[in-house]
């Protein structure tokens, strides 16, 4: 959509004669990004049993359609798990370093004596590129540690866009995970717009981070991010409002993620 | 090039602390307060809009393969210009501009194009950077130096030469996102469990410092200087961060105490202060702007915009730019000019 409207202005431009100067090289040192705006494995097919998981999950844990509402007060309360806080390390590694947070939650639930891999092979299997991650390699290589780190998570990639309403299955699909009595804990991934998150004061970048956590016993109702940032400014674990579609937080952020491209917006 | 080479006159000013007592708000008289100029871009989203002269500079959201792009938007012809454009998955994270240059951060790297001669320069190469703010040719940031250590920078960009200002105990969280004073650039940081403010006046190269000790709220970040106030976001906890447990206030610097200046409870998720005014987007994107001219234990304040601000921005001429994006991909966003009368 975004592009076409980009086309549209670029034509416009150019019939009222103005110049559009592609000015000079573009710069290649440094990162590129840590998620492209869109996934080319997204076929028709691909996205249609992604999207059958998706709401296969969801009913499973009673979300959507006719299941719970995140308006209902103090659903969840204050719930929190462990996950390590790592660094990522390079520009782009931001998807390999929240898959390593998250896997260690799943290290400890499941007691292992396994050493979690390291960025650089996580990199490696979800074919991250100076371009970033996928979120769907993303949950493919969360799944590929089951029978590793015990043996009862299944992350599946999903959008916002496109549910009958995606803040209620953005808050959900996260409080339901985090939740105790959930069976198949998982620690969401999620890709975020950083622009709509008020800490990063207006700073623009397409960002994973793992969430740990919830409370809804508070108003606004937050979520504990962990955030892998390289930019240490960032990094760290923080309570951030999660907002609504038109107002400022983690809910936002990642919708605007899911709406700027068919990269999905969160594993979970 | 380092602080070493400066003259620097180090004043720490132990400052006494109140939690105040907060009035109750009441209506400001607006129209003898600010003025209000409307602008729609045609961009649904864009991303630190600045004003120079009758231009808007912003960053546009990306587009699927297009990347992202700095435009100039002209006021007086409606004409759009790309000056710069970066394909995906690259992107603009940081864009400050004055009437002298355009400056931008593309991953790891700063760049500053002459608004002049067009000629762009690389102020800052491979480095973690965070926050820059333009005073003329004088561009400051917060510099992650090899050791992983912090330092506040200024570059000369007409001279390109690059000074250490001082070093940063904590460089990360708020304190990397400082602004101008007139000559004097402001900053936070926390020594010794201990927030502090921090200021370095260019022209007499003194530092200065001023502690919040005792006080619940006692960590600044994003700090705001209007004259004898900082106005800031202050915090309570540095172990995990929780952006809705915070209080909004100034430091008064003669008075030599924090003063709150919102209500127990309230968050605001953005603050920017210019020529006499504070503005204050609250949790619901709501935007109220106080005179920072109002005796203290006063809250009148004045929402000279209805409905939603996503952000705020403020302008090297000093006008305060709001604005909101449109929830429609098809739609216009539109900015609020706001200049203090």
């Amino acid at each position: 959509m975004k592009r076409t409207i980009v086309l549209m202005v670029i034509s416009v431009l150019l019939l009222l004669g103005v110049s559009v100067c592609s000015a000079g090289a573009t710069p290649t040192k440094g990162s590129k990004g840590g998620a492209p705006l869109n996934d080319p494995s997204l076929t028709p097919a691909v996205v249609a049993e992604l999207d059958r998981l998706t709401e296969e999950k969801e009913a499973a844990l009673g979300i959507g359609a006719g299941g719970v509402s995140a308006m209902a007060l103090n659903k969840y309360g204050l719930q929190t798990r462990p996950a390590t806080n790592y660094r990522q390390e390079t520009g782009y590694w931001c998807g390999p370093a929240s898959a390593r947070q998250s896997l260690s939650f799943h290290k400890t639930s499941s007691r292992s004596t396994v050493a979690l891999p390291s960025q650089a092979t996580l990199a490696n299997r979800i074919g991250t590129t100076p371009s970033g991650s996928l979120t769907t390699a993303i949950a493919n290589t969360m799944n590929s540690y089951r029978g590793t780190f015990g043996s009862n998570f299944n992350y599946i990639a999903s959008n916002l866009v496109g549910t009958d309403n995606p803040y209620e299955h953005f808050v959900n699909r996260i409080g339901f995970q985090l939740r105790s009595i959930t069976t198949n804990p998982t620690i969401p991934i999620t890709l975020m717009q950083t622009s709509r998150i008020p800490r990063y004061w207006g700073h623009v970048s397409r960002h994973y981070m793992s969430i740990s956590g919830i409370n809804d016993n508070v108003s606004p109702m937050v979520m504990r991010s962990v955030d892998p940032n390289s930019n240490i400014a960032y990094y760290g674990i923080y309570w951030d409002a999660v907002g609504a579609t038109n107002v400022n937080g983690l809910f936002r952020a990642c919708l605007q993620a899911d709406l700027d491209g068919t990269n999905m917006a969160m594993a979970w | 090039m380092v602080a070493a080479s400066l003259a620097l006159g180090v004043l720490l000013s132990g400052c006494g602390s109140s939690s105040g007592t907060l009035a109750r708000t009441t209506e400001l008289d607006g129209d003898s307060l600010v003025s209000v100029e409307m602008i729609e871009l045609p961009f649904a989203v864009c991303n630190q809009p600045q004003l120079v002269g009758t231009d808007i500079y912003a960053t546009i959201a990306p587009g699927e393969d297009d990347g992202m792009s700095l435009v100039r938007y002209d006021t007086r012809t409606k004409a759009v210009e790309t000056i710069v454009k970066v394909p995906e998955p690259s992107m603009i994270g940081y864009f400050v501009a004055n009437e002298r240059w355009l400056v931008y951060s593309v991953g790891f790297e700063l760049f500053a194009q002459s608004l002049e001669t067009g000629e762009r320069q690389v102020a800052c190469d491979n480095h973690d950077l965070y926050g820059p703010t333009l005073n003329g040719d004088l561009l400051a940031w917060t510099d992650l130096t090899p050791e992983r250590t912090h330092e506040m920078v200024i570059r000369d960009l007409a001279k390109r030469e690059t000074t250490v200002v001082a070093p940063l105990a904590m460089g990360n969280l708020y304190n990397n996102f400082s602004t101008w004073d007139g000559d004097r650039l402001v900053w936070t940081d926390i020594v010794n469990d201990v927030g502090r403010y921090r200021t370095f006046d260019v022209a007499t190269k003194e530092l200065q410092e001023f502690d919040l000790s005792g006080i619940e709220y006692r960590y600044p970040g994003y700090v705001q200087a209007d004259g004898d106030r900082f106005y800031s976001i202050n915090f309570n906890d540095v172990a995990e961060w929780d952006w809705a447990t915070q209080r909004v206030g100034y430091l008064s610097r003669s008075q030599g105490r924090f003063v709150p200046i919102v209500p127990e409870g309230f968050i605001a998720n953005s603050i920017r202060a210019t020529d006499g005014i504070v503005a204050i987007v609250d949790l619901n994107q709501r935007m109220t702007i106080r005179s920072t001219s109002e005796p203290e234990g006063q809250t009148r304040e004045y929402q000279p915009v209805e409905g939603r601000i996503d952000a705020l921005q403020v302008s090297s001429d000093g006008t305060l730019i709001a604005w909101r994006d449109s929830l429609d991909p098809k739609g216009r966003c539109t900015l609020f000019l706001i200049r203090a009368r």
